[in-house]
């Protein structure tokens, strides 16, 4: 049985705009779901819905086998960790992450337990006494993450908790979300729209734009099979190039070079002979054993690989990862190709993979 | 029902750690709110028919002594406050700093409503005595200075005897006599449910 399931959810707002388009997931105990998509795209609406901070327009929210649509949020048995910490300022950190617990009237000898130990999974049992302003960023946002721990509630809804940190502290609170869910086994919903976070942390991705759903999937099944042109562009980076033409006499055609299909790929795009395409190709799948003049326009090395950006033609401007230092120059001429196992085509029309 | 009490006393100790000393700052706020009482009686008794007669020389006490008086209230009210925040922290040291100030209380009484209400009396004044308490106000002045110094009294000792059990533990955490994490991974003695509840 899934622990949260969202069947049918909408958001309208009072002034008519639909945030939300018939929102379908069913999560499984312990799972770990990252929703994922460019700002406005209801991501935070749909996760504000499901901690009851927004009213649900239709559809049902199903929470534990529960029906929590229009239960209060705290009756749900939900806890959220907001972006901006939300602590209380005049509270000690010990004070902060007990204080639902207070509220709530339990024992003190079970809140202290329950304190202290969240405080030694998140590392945090030296910063008992300060207040939060004590503290740096990535600290705060684990005071925050060990309020909800402290609840032990049947999911835990994280909406951008790290967007107020700098990268390198990102990446290390990143790491220790995921340690967190690993020791915790909890389920757990967590927003953002930063893929790497997405990529990094997820069981399954929800991707989204524009309110609806644009793909539900593994990681590396957004990545490698994206359902449309906006999830291969939007995961990924750089993203994934694209390059529209028709499929004619066995080959792709564009107005900056003619590319002959393999066996497969024919196969495939059987249906499509004389149809406009889109054909997908990653940065780090193009090859140089190729017959496309590729001129470069910057280098940019990265250390354990180089992002060079050029022109195909002079006319498309694409970005090609090579996995080594590299030393081209504005203007060097290259030949490139595509690896053919990794190249996406997608139907001009729809914007739908062709598989 | 839930259980108020904190069973495990290595827990109950390190629960004052990252807590405040709040019955000890409660009781020494309470001297202050008997301090107020006894000020109000008190200066009350300066001026009973309101300001009429403030400008009457033949009034002894308005006087240099009844704004020192002010004064040193104000103070004693402001040293008691800071002591209650201090002793909230468990520092001893104000546990000390509210007996002194007990110790002024009960001193007081025999400086301020006893001399004055005795003075004339041994003079052998007579006539309009309205600037000389009655017997009850006299009473009720000295039963609000007792109550607050008693107040004080107790927050002094709570604190003192608080703080000087989590220094000891503190002591004991840090030389190993007392096994913190054991106790804490410990289950406790009554049963928890799911929510975290306690059945007692």
């Amino acid at each position: 049985m899934p622990n949260v399931s969202l069947q049918h959810i909408e958001k309208i707002y009072d002034g008519g705009v639909q945030a939300v388009w018939d929102f379908n997931l069913d999560v499984s105990d312990g799972e770990f779901i990252v929703l994922v998509g460019p700002s406005g795209c209801g991501k935070s609406t749909t996760l504000r819905m499901v901690a009851g901070l927004e009213d649900i327009s239709h559809g049902k929210l199903i929470i534990d086998g529960k029906d929590c649509t229009r239960l209060p949020p705290k009756d749900r048995d939900i806890a959220m960790v907001f972006q901006n910490y939300a602590l209380y300022g005049h509270m000690t950190i010990y004070e902060n992450m007990a204080f639902s617990l207070v509220l709530r009237k339990e024992n003190k000898e079970v809140i202290h337990r329950k304190v202290m130990a969240a405080a030694e999974i998140l590392d945090l049992k030296t910063q008992l006494n300060k207040k939060p302003k004590q503290l740096s960023g990535g600290q705060r946002q684990r005071v925050a993450m060990g309020r909800a721990i402290v609840r032990n509630p049947k999911v835990f809804l994280f909406d951008e908790p790290l967007s107020n940190l700098d990268a390198k502290l990102r990446g290390s609170m990143r790491r220790e979300i995921m340690l967190l869910h690993k020791k915790l086994g909890a389920t757990m919903m967590y927003v953002t729209h930063d893929q790497t976070e997405a990529l990094t942390l997820a069981d399954r991705i929800v991707c989204m734009s524009m309110g609806h759903i644009q793909q539900i999937g593994k990681p590396i099944d957004l990545y490698e099979h994206p359902a449309n042109t906006f999830v291969a562009t939007f995961i990924g980076l750089p993203p994934m190039n694209m390059f529209e033409g028709k499929v004619e006499g066995g080959n792709f055609v564009c107005d900056l070079f003619t590319y002959p299909l393999t066996a497969d790929q024919k196969k495939m795009l059987a249906d499509y002979d004389g149809k406009e395409v889109i054909l997908g190709v990653r940065p780090e799948n193009f090859t140089m054993d190729g017959k496309i003049p590729f001129t470069v326009t910057n280098n940019e090395n990265l250390g354990m690989n180089t992002l060079v950006h050029g022109k195909i033609a002079g006319v498309k401007t694409v970005v090609y990862k090579i996995a080594r230092w590299t030393d081209y120059k504005y203007g060097d001429e290259i030949l490139v190709g595509f690896d053919s196992e990794k190249m996406h085509f997608f139907d001009k029309e729809t914007t739908l993979a062709i598989r | 029902m839930k259980k108020k009490v904190i069973s495990n006393p290595v827990i109950a100790n390190d629960v004052m750690r990252y807590g405040k000393n709040k019955l000890a700052a409660n009781l020494a706020l309470l001297g202050i709110a008997f301090n107020c009482l006894y000020l109000m009686f008190m200066y009350k008794q300066v001026c009973p028919d309101g300001i009429k007669g403030m400008f009457d020389n033949d009034t002894p006490v308005y006087s240099y002594i009844m704004g020192a008086s002010v004064i040193i209230n104000l103070i004693m009210l402001l040293v008691t406050f800071l002591s209650s925040e201090r002793v909230k922290g468990y520092d001893k040291r104000f546990s000390i700093v509210l007996w002194v100030l007990a110790a002024i209380q009960i001193a007081r009484i025999f400086i301020y409503p006893l001399t004055t209400y005795l003075t004339p009396l041994k003079a052998g004044v007579s006539g309009n005595l309205n600037y000389i308490f009655e017997i009850d106000t006299l009473i009720l002045l000295i039963v609000f200075l007792v109550l607050s110094a008693a107040s004080l009294i107790a927050a002094g000792v709570i604190g003192f005897i608080r703080a000087n059990r989590l220094e000891k533990f503190v002591r004991d955490v840090n030389e190993g006599k007392v096994d913190l994490e054991a106790a804490l991974k410990e289950e406790p003695d009554q049963q928890i449910s799911a929510g975290g509840e306690v059945n007692a």
